[in-house]
């Protein structure tokens, strides 16, 4: 990824979330709009100035073209967007399942996309579970059961 | 002003056995807690609450004050080790102690973190002790037109942290405020930028939008490397007390640090993690090397750790005269005193002194512990930063997510958490400032709340119109100013030669 890609892809982020900010604040009253509005203004400004800067960089020499480049950075952060597609799924599972079974899945599968055998796998899901477990209950942590139990 | 018959009966409450066994309890609850992510003292305090009414008031305050410094103290632990701050005070310490872990010189950091927490509480509770009478009334003075330039002067802070691009550091502190102002307006009940979602309508939580910025993106960058500690490892018995001899040959910054902590901690609702940023920003503007600053050096570490106890230490002089609760943790405090009939406020030394100098030298006791009990854990501590990341990873990341929940009890923030991460993530490879952003998000709503209030009340002119807003006002153009002084300065030493 070049340098002017990383340096845009938060601005862009910012202007998104200023736009859609921008559509929420339609009819509020102007104690609650005076100061938001001042600094979406001043966001804007920023996005303007930042976005200025990575754009007069030098382009990289002979760029490849983006289809290829996702490909490229998938293939290469494979793992780390497994673990944030996981971490995503422990969501759901947290909200049908319960914390405790959520925990050993996503251990379960964690555990092997991070490099670690078979073996070890079922031993570390097996033994972080139920320090979880005990941790938990000593604690009195109000862990939900998951909706699929109640 | 100082009754001797009250501070003698307030030690006499506090050398009994039980109460000093409270103490003890209270403080290795604390520390266990604060090192663990997300479980913060605050959570911890709240769920042991009901079971201090059986327990007589002096030894249930005395073990929530010890809990809440144990807390403070721990919470550094994570913070160097797997750049996971273990409470809110605690995210400056990642800047200068996780680089330094990742050198392998992670018991180096923990005895620099340890010896700085001590100085700074042991400072901050002197102060506290030597200072609540008189500071009670001079707090008093403090309005939204004054809060609002502390809360100013905070934010002017982080260009001294934004590296050498500006522009993306204003961006992130910006970026900041916005996403402070997300739920209902404090004063019209107007939803803003909740997208009609219900969760968000108490704003956007703290703790997993800490988790995710800090610890989450940092565990999508972890899988790339084999451990934390990708430098040469520095595991020899000696180093933890090497940490405590270097932090003591940083003795200005020791003082300055422990100086700003205390001050900070004592105005209300300013906190530990501005505490600690503004002692991390007055440290690199006053070192000699300010180019290494981020890169793991020992003089940024001892700022914010020591600035981040004094704090706790300070926070309880409002507390205990004001009856304000500077952060979650002092407002379960301030809930402890009320249910054991000790009512704090600024009759507070007058109707109950022997309890207040019974709390203010628990204080004191406790500051020690953090060495006592400190020093000799961190040893065991620090063979986390050698764990292998295939193994850390999704430990850390279960972790991440009980943290997350944690705070409101509430499977969201787990989302709230991830997507902060990704944010964390495009921050970090943009270069643009996380520390900028966060504190700028703890600022927002007090700036917000502040600048209307202070408009309402008496217009613009009031934020020029008492002799504190204008201190703050030249701090403020003074730290702004002082980087670009300090720059010409370095270019024209260079230019001699």
């Amino acid at each position: 990824m070049s340098a002017r890609t990383k340096d845009l892809i938060f601005p862009l982020t910012v202007l998104l979330a200023v736009v859609s900010y921008w559509l929420q604040l339609e009819g509020a009253p102007r104690a609650a709009r005076v100061v938001p509005q001042g600094v979406l203004v001043l966001l804007l400004a920023l996005v303007g100035a930042v976005a200025l800067t990575a754009l007069r960089r030098e382009p990289p020499p002979g760029g490849a073209p983006a289809a290829s480049w996702i490909l490229g950075a998938a293939r290469a952060g494979w793992r780390q967007i497994a673990i944030v597609g996981l971490s995503i799924g422990y969501y759901f599972a947290f909200e049908l399942l319960g914390f405790h079974i959520a925990n050993a899945l996503f251990l379960a599968c964690a555990f092997p996309i991070a490099g670690v055998g078979l073996r070890s796998t079922v031993l570390l899901t097996l033994g972080s579970v139920v320090v979880l477990y005990v941790t938990a209950s000593l604690m009195q942590f109000n862990v939900p059961e998951g909706w699929l139990f109640r | 002003m100082y009754d001797l018959d009250a501070v003698a009966a307030g030690l006499q409450n506090l050398f009994q056995l039980h109460v000093l066994a409270s103490l003890l309890v209270g403080f290795a609850l604390g520390f266990i807690v604060g090192a663990i992510p997300g479980f913060n003292d605050a959570n911890l305090m709240a769920i042991l609450l009901p079971f201090t009414l059986f327990l007589d008031a002096m030894t249930a305050i005395v073990a929530m004050s010890a809990l809440y410094f144990g807390a403070q103290a721990a919470g550094s632990i994570p913070a160097i080790l797997i750049n996971v701050p273990g409470t809110p005070g605690t995210a400056a310490s990642t800047l200068e102690g996780y680089p330094m872990a990742r050198r392998g010189q992670a018991g180096l950091a923990l005895g620099i973190s340890f010896a700085a927490s001590t100085f700074g509480a042991v400072f901050g509770s002197v102060a506290a002790i030597v200072l609540s009478p008189i500071i009670g009334a001079f707090a008093l003075r403090f309005g939204p037109a004054e809060m609002f330039m502390i809360a100013v002067f905070g934010l002017t802070v982080v260009s001294s942290l934004t590296g050498d691009d500006i522009w993306k550091g204003l961006l992130a502190s910006a970026f900041g405020v916005l996403i402070a102002m997300v739920g209902a307006d404090g004063m019209t009940a107007f939803e803003r930028g909740t997208f009609g979602i219900l969760h968000l309508y108490d704003g956007v939580p703290l703790i997993p939008v800490l988790l995710g910025l800090f610890g989450f993106s940092e565990v999508l960058f972890l899988m790339r490397e084999q451990a934390v500690a990708s430098g040469e490892s520095v595991r020899g018995k000696g180093e933890i007390f090497r940490g405590v001899r270097e932090c003591l040959r940083h003795r200005v910054t020791l003082l300055r640090s422990s100086i700003i902590g205390t001050i900070i901690g004592i105005i209300p609702g300013a906190g530990a993690t501005i505490g600690s940023f503004v002692a991390y920003g007055q440290a690199r503007q006053w070192s000699r090397e300010p180019e290494k600053f981020g890169t793991g050096h020992p003089d940024g570490l001892v700022a914010t750790d020591s600035a981040n106890n004094a704090v706790a230490a300070g926070a309880v002089v409002p507390l205990l005269t004001l009856g304000l609760p500077g952060s979650a943790s002092a407002t379960v405090m301030l809930a402890a005193l009320v249910l054991h009939g000790v009512r704090p406020g600024p009759r507070f030394f007058l109707n109950f002194q022997t309890e207040a100098y019974t709390i203010l030298f628990s204080l004191f006791i406790a500051s020690a512990l953090i060495a006592l009990v400190g020093l000799p854990a961190a040893r065991s501590f620090r063979a986390v930063a050698f764990l292998p990341t295939r193994i850390l990873v999704p430990i850390v990341g279960v972790l991440l997510f009980t943290g997350a929940f944690a705070w409101r009890f509430l499977g969201f923030d787990i989302l709230v958490m991830v997507v902060f991460g990704l944010l964390g993530v495009a921050m970090k490879v943009g270069g643009y400032p996380i520390p900028a952003f966060l504190l700028a998000f703890i600022l927002g709503s007090l700036l917000e709340t502040c600048f209307l209030q202070t408009v309402r009340i008496g217009g613009y002119g009031l934020f020029f119109g008492s002799p504190i807003t204008i201190t703050l006002w030249v701090l403020t153009i003074l730290s702004l100013l002082a980087p670009v002084i300090m720059k010409l300065g370095r270019r024209r030493d260079k230019a001699r030669g």
